[in-house]
């Protein structure tokens, strides 16, 4: 079964399930409230505790923590999950000029639960992996067009920490799992959370980034080493290993106001001030974790109100294609990345109000249409499916997002074919939706959805004699969208087959969008 | 404002039974949606249109003594609509992570066309869940239906996320075994 069906089969439970379920009151628990949940830290903590424990040498603060976890990765070469051949660690910034910033292990540890042993948290979106004694953070995404994979240097494996150790799963009795052994921490090899092919990054030191392909092909991963941030202040990441002042493309952000995409010139004296606020910035441990920014409940509801929210959210792309996300608080605090969950900058507040007004003002060029067209031309140049990509845009809708899935050479990171690609055709509201794929032949039997649609009696013909007879049509099914047309249409065209799913959208569109293959 | 009197209103057609229910359970409708979309914007919209569904079905409806759990099944159904229509392969990670859960319990080919077959599984459900104490019950259901994440009802639960863990995976081998028992190809 696949999509959502699973959990719809569940939505007529007895009503008395959900009414108990509703009423399943929240607990207060002091740990939980200090754990910060942003699992990196958790990590770097689970990692430094369980060598230190391999060593029987437990350590005393958690400032340590970080220290032990990079050194003692580095000296039990067996742990090290790179296959490439190991080459020796040297610490880039001597000892006596780093600082760590982590969580507290004191308060976590002692304080809150003294009769448990500390353990690894399970972050779904957290992507990390170790390499020559040095713990890679996922930075940013890029598409997988762009020219920065370099030398492979080594495969990563896969590593689950949810199941990395059997301290994880003390409970009384739990049953052997065959799917997820639980490992005793002698045999315990800490890995990571990705697996495959590593590469270093075009142009860019491998001690501070790699690169991956990522699922599905579509998009190159940046990883770089927490390790490196051991600086007091924003310029030794920004300008020392980024060298932003130099490299800076443009900065962008989403407005506020009509939620789209503004591009502002780097030379923009408001952007210069930003930069320097953030070169200028300390690092510190923020007392609010990542979450409690968000989550926590005045900050949760203050989501709720836009001009209440204080923070805002700015990309900033570099010449050779890196973008790094960068939270700016209204209080001064900026946060960067994915990695660096609890560790933030805390900056001059007269220095970033400038570009806070900017933005407040959508000063910039919009780049919504742009980036639609740079989307569109990119898969009307693809190869393999180039010429299957509708040159009609049905009226009211407009391209809101294409994926290009690549298939790559895990030995050289060459993108050496195109598994398929699908584009979404949106109307402003969201209510028309048109889905196209396009994809090889020989996936008819494969994909669930055209197998499904075939099942359904859409008759799988040559793009030349598709009409409305071809489709299948229906009224959504769906509560409240009863009046809406529904439709699945496969087509046939050279050697690809083409899919169409279409919510609220009338079939002549359909036969229009695919007659324009053609046309 | 109690239940009984909500539906009382939508029973007699005044209007103010929206604004009623709005004001009760509102924030409610709104964080069941967002906390599954992530969307602010999507989330009021879902709400609203839970108002409008239980005016039009309220009556024939009436649920005076279960008026919570009746918006919330509106609510999950008019959210689930929407991941399936706004994201079909780029969908909430969350979504998908508990789908592929849910998959390793439920029968390969189960079809929703077959209304009969369907009827017949969901009632094998109810039957599994009466089985449950209160406790794992309330877990799988905060898990499955309301879409919560782990760390959520670990905080409900006031007990270590693993824990939650390993009692949300005993429940599906369960379910899994129930069902193959049945006679469901698992």
């Amino acid at each position: 079964m696949k999509g959502t069906e699973s959990l719809e089969l569940l939505g007529d439970i007895n009503e008395k399930y959900i009414a108990s379920a509703e009423c399943m009151k929240k607990r207060n628990s002091a740990w939980r409230i200090a754990l910060p949940i942003a699992a990196g830290f958790c990590l770097v903590l689970g990692v430094g505790l369980i060598l230190g424990k391999i060593l029987g040498n437990k350590p005393d603060t958690g400032n340590d923590i970080t220290a032990m976890a990079s050194e003692n990765a580095q000296n039990a070469s067996p742990a090290a999950e790179v296959t490439a051949e190991p080459t020796e660690y040297v610490p880039a910034i001597p000892e006596e000029d780093r600082i760590y910033l982590t969580a507290d292990l004191s308060s976590y540890d002692e304080a809150y639960h003294p009769d448990e042993t500390p353990y690894i948290e399970w972050g779904i979106d957290y992507q990390m992996f170790i390499y020559q004694g040095r713990e890679y953070f996922l930075l940013c995404t890029l598409d997988a067009m762009n020219d920065v994979i370099g030398e492979k240097v080594g495969t990563v494996e896969l590593f689950d920490f949810q199941w990395s150790a059997r301290w994880c799963h003390d409970e009384e009795g739990s049953p052997a799992n065959e799917e997820h052994p639980f490992i005793s921490i002698s045999e315990n090899e800490l890995k990571g959370t990705v697996e495959g092919s590593v590469f270093s990054f075009k142009g860019r030191d491998d001690s501070v980034f790699l690169c991956m392909r990522g699922d599905y092909r579509s998009m190159i991963y940046v990883y770089t080493t927490d390790c490196g941030i051991t600086e007091k202040n924003g310029a030794a990441f920004l300008e020392d290993k980024l060298n932003i002042s130099e490299n800076m493309q443009e900065l962008r952000y989403i407005s506020r106001n009509d939620f789209k995409q503004y591009a502002v010139d780097p030379r923009n004296e408001a952007v210069r001030l930003f930069i320097e606020a953030i070169d200028e910035g300390e690092w510190i441990n923020d007392t609010r974790s990542y979450f409690s920014r968000y989550f926590d409940e005045p900050a949760f509801l203050a989501l709720e109100d836009e001009e209440l929210n204080p923070c805002r959210n700015v990309k900033i792309y570099t010449n050779d294609r890196l973008d790094l996300d960068i939270g700016v608080f209204t209080d001064g605090i900026v946060t960067i990345g994915n990695s660096f969950h609890s560790m933030a900058l805390q900056v001059d507040v007269e220095k970033i109000s400038p570009l806070l007004d900017l933005m407040a003002a959508n000063y910039g060029e919009c780049m919504e249409n742009k980036n639609d067209d740079d989307r569109l031309a990119a898969c009307r140049n693809n190869r393999r499916f180039g010429e299957m990509i509708p040159t009609y845009i049905p009226d009211g809708l407009r391209v809101t997002d294409t994926y290009i899935e690549y298939i790559t050479d895990a030995e050289t990171g060459d993108i050496i074919g195109t598994d398929h690609i699908r584009i979404d055709y949106k109307d402003e509201d969201h209510d028309s939706i048109i889905y196209f794929r396009v994809m090889p032949i020989e996936q008819t039997d494969t994909d669930y959805s055209i197998r499904w649609a075939v099942e359904k009696g859409v008759r799988n013909v040559d793009i030349e004699d598709f009409d409305e007879s071809c489709m299948y049509l229906s009224h959504s099914n769906s509560i409240g969208c009863e009046d809406e047309i529904y439709s699945q249409s496969v087509v046939t065209y050279k050697d690809a087959v083409i899919y169409i799913q279409a919510f609220d959208t009338q079939p002549e569109v359909i036969i229009a969008l695919i007659r324009s293959i053609i046309d | 404002m109690e239940d009984g009197r909500i539906v009382e209103l939508y029973l007699k057609r005044d209007e103010t039974a929206i604004k009623a229910t709005e004001e009760k359970y509102g924030a409610r409708l709104r964080g069941f949606a967002y906390s599954a979309l992530k969307d602010r914007q999507a989330a009021e919209e879902i709400a609203n249109d839970v108002y409008l569904k239980a005016w039009n079905s309220i009556p024939p409806n009436e649920p005076a003594d279960h008026l919570l759990p009746y918006l919330l099944r509106i609510a999950r159904q008019l959210t689930l609509n929407r991941i399936k229509r706004l994201s079909c392969v780029k969908r909430s990670a969350v979504l998908t992570e508990l789908t592929h859960e849910m998959e390793e319990c439920i029968p390969s080919g189960y079809d929703m066309a077959g209304e009969l077959e369907a009827r017949e599984l969901k009632r094998e459900i109810d039957a599994f869940l009466s089985r449950l104490s209160e406790e794992k019950r309330n877990v799988f259901v905060r898990r499955y239906w309301f879409f919560d994440s782990i760390p959520e009802i670990a905080e409900r639960l006031g007990c270590r996320e693993n824990r939650v863990k390993t009692m949300l995976y005993r429940i599906r081998s369960d379910l899994k075994t129930s069902l193959k028992n049945k006679g469901y190809n698992v």
